[in-house]
């Protein structure tokens, strides 16, 4: 089975308020797929509901991951599985040392995986050896989890942990937001690092300029909920010069006669 | 307020210990603490019709046959060879074994008078910082107190000192009266422990007072341990007083009993005087943790920091009242109050009351209280990562009750406190 990632027709409403209209998407082993779209058309809501959080109704559709049911595995078991978020907010954590919480967190995705459980100077090791290629300092593995980071170390943080943990699947839901153009690279060797005929992406993005770094085998345009357009890395280099609004009309023509 | 039947068996007890005693240094004849028995026997136990009981109800504290008298010099003797072990505290120096104090070992910068043993004599300001018309409690611990261990702190102690006060009930109910004075030499500072301990199965009452004098320059680190489950009662009652540029921390650890009230006054008598107030409290089933905190600024410059946090669970019940008054004459004051609770059960209470008097102008002043339930971002966060719901959750347990007692300065303490809290928070027991 080639496929990694199969969606279909999701229609998904937060409070009461329909969000995504219907979605369709199928990313196959070793691929990155980029999403690029406008502020509030669902790409978060999208990734969140890949990653199991709470709080989303799903109204229709359903969604595969290696052949699995993706909905109703718990978040943990998804990660334990392979899938990985980088999140656009990471979260602040005081009193949960970065240690503790990557250590529990790398043994349980071992363990999920058939591996022995990493000893605490083991773990160091690899910690330490993955935090130098995105050019955080050891020191942080003593600190909260991403407590008091900058916003820039909040996202090397989240590559730092896409790195440690060894994916199947990562979902980046603009980890290129906010940085400047050195962390860019950083964020972007350390995913290209990680490409693999094994490894698959979904890169949530507003910026054009990340995927000359990390090229995209395809791209989507998320447009109030729905997936509008698809193409090759060229339609990333169309919508920053044209912007969004081409589509509307295209999007509308093209999925309205498919909702009720 | 209806008489109850141990307030009268008390005031039938002290009558007969007047009959019966000479008139030695702490007899039931010593004026204060005849006084104190009228003021007990005028205020008696308080109903929660009494502001300061509105949430604690002492109903079932007061119910049991309690045994009144302290315990005679041979059981004292044979409670020495039943002492619970405390290994991981370090200590203890001293014994307080149902009110009386019993010297384990002392380190050189300490001196400890007892009235009974020794020839210590009573100190003069016994029952100024807390007078006993102030309070039922402070009135019953001054007139039936067996004993007052004084102690003077001088030079600067690196060790702590450990007091483990200890209420036996192994035979029948009892109650217990613990009563401490504390000084601390100008300059000096000490770090004193006090743990609490009950032994035998039998309700307890543990009704402990504490008055301490902080000399000019003095710094007092004093915890309190509270850590025991058992299904005892204890109040503690501790009384400062600060002189010029003194500190005094307190760290509150309150884990177990069934009902704990512990009652601060603090009173911030000179310039420069300092208190950091810090309490870390996890209850469940039925228990019941009352703190009342008093920071009265009666001079300049001063400063007051409190940081109390709370987790209740199943039916058990937090109130934290904070009291902030500053006078008129204390300018240039800075006080802070935080009260922070996760509620884990919709049947667990939190009650938090800041009450605020100020009187001068020229002060900074900040309180706050919040109950919450885990953060729900926090905990999505760690279970992306693979992490189980259950370990995420005592995660976040952990690192919320322990952040007050972060700033205890004595590391193997710390380690201590922070495993107590790993256990009682089931860090251990849930860790994949
Ligand atoms: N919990 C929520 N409650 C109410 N509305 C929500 C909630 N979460 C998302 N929404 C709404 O859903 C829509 C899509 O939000 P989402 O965060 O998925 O957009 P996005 O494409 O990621 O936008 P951006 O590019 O700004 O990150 C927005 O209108 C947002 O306000
Ligand atoms: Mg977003």
């Amino acid at each position: 089975m080639d496929n990694i990632l199969i969606i279909r027709n999701l229609r998904v409403a937060v409070e009461g308020k329909e969000i995504l209209h219907g979605v369709d998407l199928e990313v196959r082993r070793g691929e990155v797929h980029a999403i690029m779209g406008p502020n509030g058309s669902g790409k978060s809501t999208l990734a969140a509901v890949l990653a199991g959080r709470e709080g989303y109704d799903i109204l229709e559709g359903e969604v595969l991951y290696n052949g699995m049911n993706l909905l109703e595995m718990e978040p943990e078991e998804r990660a334990r599985a392979g899938l990985f978020l980088a999140f656009q907010y990471p979260v602040e954590i005081p009193g949960v040392t970065m240690a503790t919480f990557l250590r529990t967190a790398l043994n349980e995705i071992r363990k999920a995986r058939g591996q022995e459980p990493l000893d605490p100077i083991a773990f160091l090791k690899i910690a330490r050896e993955r935090m130098s290629w995105v050019g955080i300092d050891p020191e942080f593995l003593q600190r909260g989890v991403n407590e008091s980071f900058s916003g820039g170390e909040k996202k090397r943080n989240e590559i730092f942990q896409l790195l440690l943990l060894e994916p199947q699947l990562a979902i980046l839901d603009e980890t290129d937001s906010g940085l400047d153009i050195d962390a860019l690279k950083v964020v972007a060797s350390g995913v290209n690092r990680m490409r693999s005929p094994e490894r698959s992406f979904v890169v949530i993005t507003h910026y054009q300029r990340l995927l000359n770094y990390i090229v995209p085998d395809v791209v989507h345009v998320l447009y109030d909920g729905r997936i509008v357009r698809s193409g090759g890395k060229e339609l990333a280099l169309q919508l920053e010069e044209r912007g969004y609004d081409w589509l509307r009309a295209e999007g509308e023509e093209l999925v309205l006669p498919s909702i009720s | 307020m209806a008489t109850t039947e141990l307030q009268t068996r008390l005031v039938e007890t002290f009558h007969r210990w007047l009959q019966e005693s000479n008139h030695h240094r702490w007899s039931p004849h010593h004026p204060l603490r005849r006084i104190a028995l009228e003021a007990f026997q005028k205020m008696g136990f308080p109903t929660s019709r009494h502001e300061d009981w509105k949430y604690t109800s002492l109903a079932p504290v007061l119910r049991p046959a309690y045994r009144i008298e302290p315990p005679s010099p041979a059981e004292t003797s044979s409670l020495l060879s039943q002492l619970p072990a405390l290994e991981s505290l370090p200590g203890p120096h001293i014994w307080m074994l149902t009110g009386i104090p019993v010297v384990a070992s002392l380190p050189p910068y300490v001196r400890l008078d007892s009235l009974l043993y020794s020839d210590g004599e009573v100190p003069p300001w016994l029952g100024e910082i807390l007078r006993p018309d102030a309070e039922t409690f402070i009135a019953l611990n001054t007139a039936f107190a067996p004993d007052v261990a004084t102690l003077s702190l001088a030079g600067q102690a690196k060790e702590i000192l450990h007091i483990a006060v200890v209420t036996s009930a192994v035979e029948e109910p009892q109650l217990s009266q613990p009563r401490l004075c504390l000084t601390l030499e100008p300059e000096a500072r000490g770090r004193v422990l006090l743990s609490f301990h009950t032994l035998g199965s039998y309700p307890s009452l543990t009704n402990f007072v504490a008055e301490v004098r902080l000399a000019p320059n003095s710094d007092l680190e004093l915890i309190l341990w509270q850590t025991e489950p058992s299904e005892s009662f204890l109040i503690t009652t501790v009384g400062a007083e600060l002189d010029r540029s003194a500190r005094l921390t307190v760290w509150t650890l309150a884990l177990g009993g069934a009902l704990i009230r512990n009652n601060l006054y603090i009173r911030l008598a000179a310039p420069g005087a300092e208190t950091q107030l810090f309490g870390a409290t996890m209850v469940s089933g039925q228990q019941i943790v009352d703190h009342r905190t008093q920071v009265e600024h009666q001079a300049e410059q001063c400063l007051s920091n409190q940081l109390y946090k709370s987790i209740a669970d199943a039916q058990a019940t937090v109130t934290f009242t904070g009291r902030i008054y500053v006078h008129p004459r204390a300018q240039k004051t800075n006080a802070y109050q935080s009260h922070r609770a996760v509620l884990l059960s919709e049947k667990a209470t939190v009650n938090a009351r800041p009450q605020l008097e100020i009187y001068a102008d020229d002060v900074r002043c900040t309180h706050g209280a919040t109950v919450g339930s885990l953060d729900e971002d926090a905990l999505f966060y760690m279970r992306s990562r693979g992490i189980p719901l259950d370990y995420a959750r005592a995660l976040l347990l952990h690192a919320f009750l322990s952040e007050p007692l972060k700033s205890l300065s004595d590391a193997a303490l710390w380690e201590y406190a922070d495993i107590l809290i790993a256990e009682r928070t089931h860090l251990q027991a849930v860790k994949p």
